[in-house]
């Protein structure tokens, strides 16, 4: 596999041995397997059997993965579902990021799965590191299976996502980000509590176009992404 | 009989956790190497552990599970870039660091790695992408085609490009070049 072409004599090579026998952190291995514990894969396309005996195992484990999807599926809060969106309104967009482990969204003290309700940074290489992105079912409660089902509300206070000017096909919000907003007169709360205490809530008025995040008495207004989001 | 990684890979994207605890054991350590010679020690350990954990996430979209190193060494180089961007806009300073294109690194006593090695000194001086050609080649120990592979240019270029790292760091440890 490696070069044969260099010189396992030269002395910049000698330089890198110390690199080579350096361990990772305990610690690091201990954070993989919590991580891995709390967070789900996204969907994707299983490998499809090849041969009799496996593609038999592979639709007797479908009967019972279908089964426990069913079970799973159910949803997850009680009648809470916001409006249904309006004709003609945009497409929901795409999670990017994998939320942080343990940092999780509970309901009545219940852990929710993160394909339900997730929070999570956008990729820094698109210069999102500062946004959040909540993602959800469009119907509230549900897990997300795809991205039809999909809605994402930003928090964007730097406008680094809502306002790329160096893409041409920059999405845009239904509406701004407020930091500081009065309580909604019709405010509901969800039942969804962020691991640090922050909770979602939802107003009629103003339908599933905003979600509004509550920390004590700060009410924060996060506007629906209003096109598919794109980060290469 | 230790366990392919092409079935543990598989296992994996099935949701099996001891597989890919498995996988993570296999590979962290290169990865780690890689982080804290194209970052350093200080963010190698945050940086390894974000690259694996969206390999966790994301990894039934790994359609070959043959390329899981090189997949993997993708995910972190883009995440080392992402690092790198970040530390320029907090602009945070180091009484210990030059302030140089490629983020320097910052002293942190706890780690194992002698800080005073000529090549972490001639490391601090380069780019980050010099960095990153420089381990892929030396740490990674991958073949010329798999590094430009890994950096997605073609193989001239990366010769190219190895050579002039290569030169700058033997200038920089006070060696004269090559050529």
């Amino acid at each position: 596999m490696s070069d044969p072409s260099r010189d396992r004599g030269d002395p910049l090579e000698r330089a890198w041995q110390p690199l080579r026998s350096t361990e990772p952190p305990e610690s690091l291995y201990q954070a993989m397997r919590q991580g891995i514990r709390e967070t789900p894969q996204r969907p994707g396309q299983a490998r499809i059997a090849r041969s009799l005996g496996a593609l038999a195992a592979v639709l007797g484990v479908a009967a019972i993965v279908v089964g426990g999807a069913l079970w799973s599926a159910r949803p997850v809060g009680p009648g809470t579902a916001p409006p249904a969106s309006q004709p003609g309104t945009a497409p929901p967009a795409l999670i990017l990021s994998a939320p942080v482990p343990g940092k999780l969204w509970s309901f009545k003290g219940q852990q929710v799965p993160w394909n339900v309700l997730s929070l999570a940074k956008g990729p820094g290489h698109c210069g999102w590191e500062n946004v959040l992105f909540l993602g959800m079912n469009s119907r509230l409660g549900e897990p997300t299976m795809s991205s039809d089902d999909l809605m994402e509300y930003v928090r964007d206070p730097s406008n680094a996502w809502a306002t790329a000017s160096d893409r041409p096909d920059a999405p845009r919000t239904l509406g701004r980000f407020e930091p500081s907003v009065p309580e909604p007169a019709d405010a509901v709360f969800t039942g969804y509590v962020y691991h640090d205490g922050m909770e979602l809530w939802r107003s009629e008025a103003a339908t599933d176009d905003v979600a509004f995040l509550r920390r004590g008495d700060v009410w924060e207004r996060w506007p629906r992404s209003a096109e598919p989001i794109a980060c290469m | 009989m230790k366990e392919g990684s092409l079935d543990l890979v598989r296992r994996a994207q099935q949701g099996d956790h001891e597989a890919f605890n498995e996988l993570v054991e296999r590979h962290a350590p290169g990865l780690y190497r890689l982080a804290v010679a194209v970052i350093g020690p200080d963010s190698a350990a945050d940086v390894t552990q974000d690259t694996l954990l969206r390999a966790w996430v994301d990894l039934r979209s790994l359609r070959d599970p043959d390329r899981i190193g090189a997949w993997l060494r993708q995910i972190l180089l883009n995440r080392c870039r992402d690092v790198v961007r970040a530390r320029q806009r907090v602009r945070v300073l180091s009484l210990d660091a030059a302030a140089v294109p490629g983020a320097p690194f910052s002293p942190d006593p706890a780690m194992a790695i002698d800080r005073t090695t000529d090549l972490q000194q001639g490391l601090e001086a380069l780019t980050l992408d010099q960095r990153a050609i420089l381990a892929l080649h030396y740490l990674a120990d991958l073949p010329i085609r798999d590094v430009a592979q890994a950096l997605g240019v073609p193989e001239g270029t990366a010769k190219s490009r190895l050579h002039s790292a290569m030169r700058e760091l033997r200038r920089t440890l006070g060696r004269a070049p090559d050529e």
